[in-house]
């Protein structure tokens, strides 16, 4: 029997064989297939928001594929994060667009990506039972909290209640999906809950939840983010192809990021199921570039860094990795050059503010 | 028997009878040496099996982990108390769902095998109900009762009601009739025949019914975990999933697999011994 440590090396060299020859593993196989997932939804429909959302719905890879005969396959597995990391560690996935957290845990194991974008942010919203009386960070201490566990919420969780001096172990958590949270919020089994706009919104309107607190308005720590990652193998056998889907890619985070298309917008991310008028409210008085912005910048760094400390504190990491290595910007800034995009997002520093 | 050439000489000249007794014990010892050798044959080779498929990177490493890693996560989880802290929240909910369903399900069976009317209108309507998977219950006992551990353990109650209301009944009904008659023929008072004639003629039923319940509720608790639950063994699998610690799975899984297989030995065990005269008698 082989000890972890030399399976890892041993994988390593591989994949190191393989990075250092990539002509000779291009030369092996035609891509038929480009297959890309993002994070599923409640209704379970195979569309998605955000930048991944627009690529989706308006079907720009499939236009730029076409002539080559290339296949586009989407997943949107109700599993989120924790999914995409399967399938990407068994060679189900090429491209991959979700949460920061459940990225940082899978590259933590092993599964062999890079991040060539970030996906941009959205802000958490805390919905509570207005029979818990809970009206400010602080009161959570001591509730029931409800949210799907290994996903980025993990994330915004700790770090809202590390502004109340609490941690995640302070309040007693439920792992449940999206149908039972309602469940449990009606039953009163749970007093709160943690999500995006459109689920937590969606509550409101139904007079389930009030928002206790969220992290709309501000760069404020517990905002969800997330990243576009390739699989190495996939870029190391395709870099012209690699460059393309980045390409297109780039191209819905600008169209996501245009005034002029935010009613648009609105009808795309309403594709999921969510009511529409939830991803009205979320996106109301925030900047469309602020909020699908593919910028790995400093603010997307910080965010990732304390992604990492806090996943190796809750020992969801076991070993931490070189976070520069998997964070790949160069492709990315040769993309944004070549379509001259150089404008359109402003690069924001670690608290959030705007440089330059 | 073979158990003979083991007396020394010295036993025989000592005590026969306690030489054949002891004798007796090294021919069960031995027996169970074997059966438990005989037993460890397959787990052994999946383990073969398994680590060969490592080793060969059949699966990536992070789906199929080394048996090593795993065993090194399974001492770990020990070592932090999280795996007996989990696994004793399970077992508290299998056997407050026993007592519960099981209770019911005996009173429930003896009555309609007591009482015909009720048989007759009330025990179909009953078997329906249960014969509804309890994944099929889940979303509606989920809005009735919430997520909290009520919900955990009317589920599992309601998987070890079928078996011992079907079981208690069953031996009722199948239960030889010349045991009534020998009864009648003693004239003896109602108290004892049921104590010493009903009551024995029905437990082997019983039991059987018990460990079917037990195991059909440890699985169904497992279930109930990984979907609603804050604790308990089946939350500690599903976390492993969700943390993409894929060793937590696979050392759950085994000690899933372990605990079930133990608690339906100790009651095989129990069984063999409050009534082996049923098994001698079929044997």
């Amino acid at each position: 029997m082989i000890s972890r440590r030399t399976f890892i090396k041993g994988a390593a060299g591989v994949a190191a064989g393989m990075l250092a020859s990539p002509v000779l593993v291009r030369a092996q196989k035609k891509v038929e297939v480009i297959r890309l997932a993002g994070p599923g939804n409640a209704s379970g429909r195979p569309y998605g928001s955000g930048s991944i959302g627009v690529l989706r719905a308006l079907e720009l890879l499939e236009k730029e594929f076409e002539a080559d005969g290339i296949r586009i396959e989407w997943q949107f597995p109700r599993g989120t994060g924790p999914a995409i990391n399967e399938a990407l560690a068994n060679g189900q996935l090429d491209f991959a667009s979700y949460g920061g957290l459940p990225n940082i845990v899978g590259r933590g194991a092993g599964v062999p990506t890079t991040v060539i974008s970030a996906t941009g942010n959205s802000p958490t919203y805390i919905g509570a039972r207005p029979a818990a009386q809970i009206k400010t960070i602080a009161d959570l201490k001591g509730k029931k909290v409800a949210f799907q566990r290994g996903t980025i919420f993990e994330l915004s969780l700790s770090r809202i209640l590390e502004q109340a001096n609490l941690t995640n172990s302070d309040v007693e958590i439920y792992d449940l999906q999206g149908a039972d949270q309602v469940a449990a919020i009606q039953s009163g089994d749970v007093d709160a809950l943690l999500g995006q706009g459109n689920t937590v919104l969606a509550l409101v309107d139904k007079g389930l939840v009030e928002v206790a607190y969220s992290t709309k308005g501000s760069p404020a720590p517990g905002a969800t983010f997330g990243s576009f990652t390739v699989h190495n193998q996939f870029r190391a056998d395709n870099p012209e192809i690699t460059e393309r889907v980045l390409r297109t890619f780039i191209a819905a985070s600008h169209y996501a990021s245009q005034e002029e298309n935010r009613e648009k917008l609105y009808d795309i991310f309403a594709l999921t199921g969510s009511p529409r008028e939830t991803y009205v409210r979320d996106y109301e008085g925030d900047a469309l570039t602020d909020r699908n912005s593919p910028l790995l910048d400093g603010f997307y760094r910080a965010n990732i860094k304390a992604g990492l400390d806090f996943t190796v504190a809750q020992r969801l990491v076991r070993r931490p990795f070189d976070l520069d290595e998997w964070i790949d910007d160069s492709l990315l800034t040769k993309v944004i050059a070549d379509l001259g995009y150089q404008t359109v997002w402003n690069a924001r520093d670690a608290e959030g503010k705007k440089v330059g | 028997m073979s158990e003979i050439s083991y007396k020394s000489p010295l036993a025989a000249t000592l005590s026969g009878r306690f030489a054949d007794k002891a004798a007796i014990a090294w021919g069960r010892l031995r027996d169970h040496a074997t059966a438990i050798a005989l037993g460890l044959v397959v787990p052994l080779g999946v383990l073969a099996l398994w680590s060969y498929a490592v080793q060969q990177q059949w699966l990536a490493e992070q789906i199929l982990p080394s048996p090593l890693l795993v065993w090194e996560t399974f001492f770990d989880l020990l070592a932090t108390g999280e795996l007996q802290r989990e696994l004793l929240v399970s077992l508290g909910r299998v056997v407050a769902g026993l007592v519960a369903g099981g209770g019911l399900g005996l009173v429930a069976g003896l009555s309609f095998g007591l009482w015909r009317p009720l048989d007759i209108y009330v025990s179909p309507t009953i078997r329906a109900i249960c014969l509804v998977p309890s994944l099929g219950w889940l979303p509606f006992f989920m809005l009735m009762f919430g997520i909290g551990e009520a919900l955990k353990i009317i589920l599992i109650a309601k998987t070890c009601f079928l078996p011992l209301m079907v079981a208690s009944y069953e031996g009722l009904r199948n239960r030889p009739r010349k045991y009534d008659e020998v009864a009648a023929v003693l004239e003896l008072p109602w108290a004892t025949r049921v104590g010493i004639v009903i009551w024995p003629s029905i437990l082997p039923s019983i039991l059987t019914g018990l460990r079917l319940a037990l195991s059909k509720g440890w699985k169904a608790l497992i279930l109930v975990e990984m979907i609603s639950s804050a604790a308990g063994i089946g939350y500690l699998m599903m976390w492993g999933r969700k943390a993409f610690q894929l060793d937590v799975v696979f050392a759950t899984i085994i000690v899933i697999g372990l605990v079930g297989w133990l608690l339906d030995w100790a009651l095989l065990k129990s069984q063999m011994r409050a009534t082996g005269w049923s098994f001698k008698a079929v044997g």
